[in-house]
């Protein structure tokens, strides 16, 4: 089954590796990313840091749309599913067939162009768009840094701007 | 849970315990003593034996930074006057994040510590060594 589909800039890192894949007690990791997917070296950095026990797979954003599909009906495998961007997770779930239900927003980091939406969220005005999509869909939006952070949903965030 | 104090040198448990929340977010189980420059061997003693004091000793976990050092000689003379708490030295942050990740209240103290001895261990990685027996 699908624990956690997650926004996070930095992929696989320690907050990832050590709070989600415990908490979530994931014995897979799906790093959903084209760049990663085409660079052998950041390929092979991510599978030598993996966790413990844990599954690696490195896709393209296509790839992973029915990936996700399968694994959200699987049984043993217990997944973390990781993109970079909000636009590749929009692309992920619309290929995904309506299979993932809850997005989890961790780090996205702040750079020219971009407002701070609070300490660990920056968007452009295009990921804002793309997030109202997400959210319209009908998957819920979970903007939380660490398991154990209070969740915040779209509105909580949109109404500090 | 546990109760967990961190005795090290200078401000080092302080930031451990800092760093150990930035990865897993707050916790409320941990302690932190440091042995600074400014203290004295006697109130170095004191301080750390009111922390152990102030909670279940059967339940308690000390980690040191250094075997030999000022707070864990403090606290190995303390189990030598008969105090029961678990105590181990070495602290890195896998032991550390693992303690944290892997506690939970039907775990014995004992089965968590050799688990975390175990993370403490694995820590230690030499990556050249792991990419030239992968490639």
């Amino acid at each position: 089954m699908l624990k956690l589909v997650r926004v996070d800039e930095r992929l696989v890192h320690g907050q990832v590796a050590v709070g989600w894949t415990s908490d979530a007690s994931a014995n897979t990791i799906l790093v959903a990313n084209d760049e990663a997917q085409k660079d052998k070296i950041k390929a092979m950095a991510l599978d030598l840091a993996k966790p413990a026990g844990v599954n690696l797979y490195i896709r393209s954003i296509e790839e992973s749309g029915p990936i996700v599909e399968k694994f959200a009906s699987a049984k043993k495998a217990q997944v973390l599913v990781l993109v970079r961007t909000v636009k590749d997770a929009l692309k992920l779930i619309k290929e995904s067939n309506g299979t993932i239900k809850e997005l989890n927003v961790g780090g996205l980091k702040f750079e020219d162009g971009k407002k701070k939406l609070n300490e660990f969220v920056a968007v452009s005005d295009q990921d804002i768009k793309d997030l109202k999509e997400i959210d319209s869909m009908g998957v819920k939006l979970d903007f939380r840094m660490l398991p154990r952070d209070k969740r915040l949903g779209l509105n909580d965030l949109l109404r500090e701007v | 849970m546990k109760n967990i104090i961190l005795a090290t040198h200078g401000n080092l448990s302080f930031e451990f315990k800092n760093t150990l929340e930035l990865i897993v977010g707050k916790t409320d189980n941990i302690e932190c003593f440091g042995m600074t420059k400014d203290k004295s061997s006697e109130s170095g003693k004191k301080e750390l034996g009111y922390l152990i004091e102030s909670v279940d000793e059967s339940n308690l976990i000390i980690l040191t930074d250094l075997f030999g050092g000022s707070s864990a000689n403090i606290c190995m003379e303390l189990l030598l006057q008969g105090h029961k708490f678990k105590l181990l030295t070495g602290l890195n942050l896998p032991m550390l994040l693992s303690l944290v990740t892997s506690d939970n209240d039907d775990i014995s103290v004992n089965d968590l510590t050799n688990k975390i001895i175990d993370s403490a261990k694995s820590g230690v990685v030499d990556v050249n060594k792991a990419i030239s027996e992968r490639s």
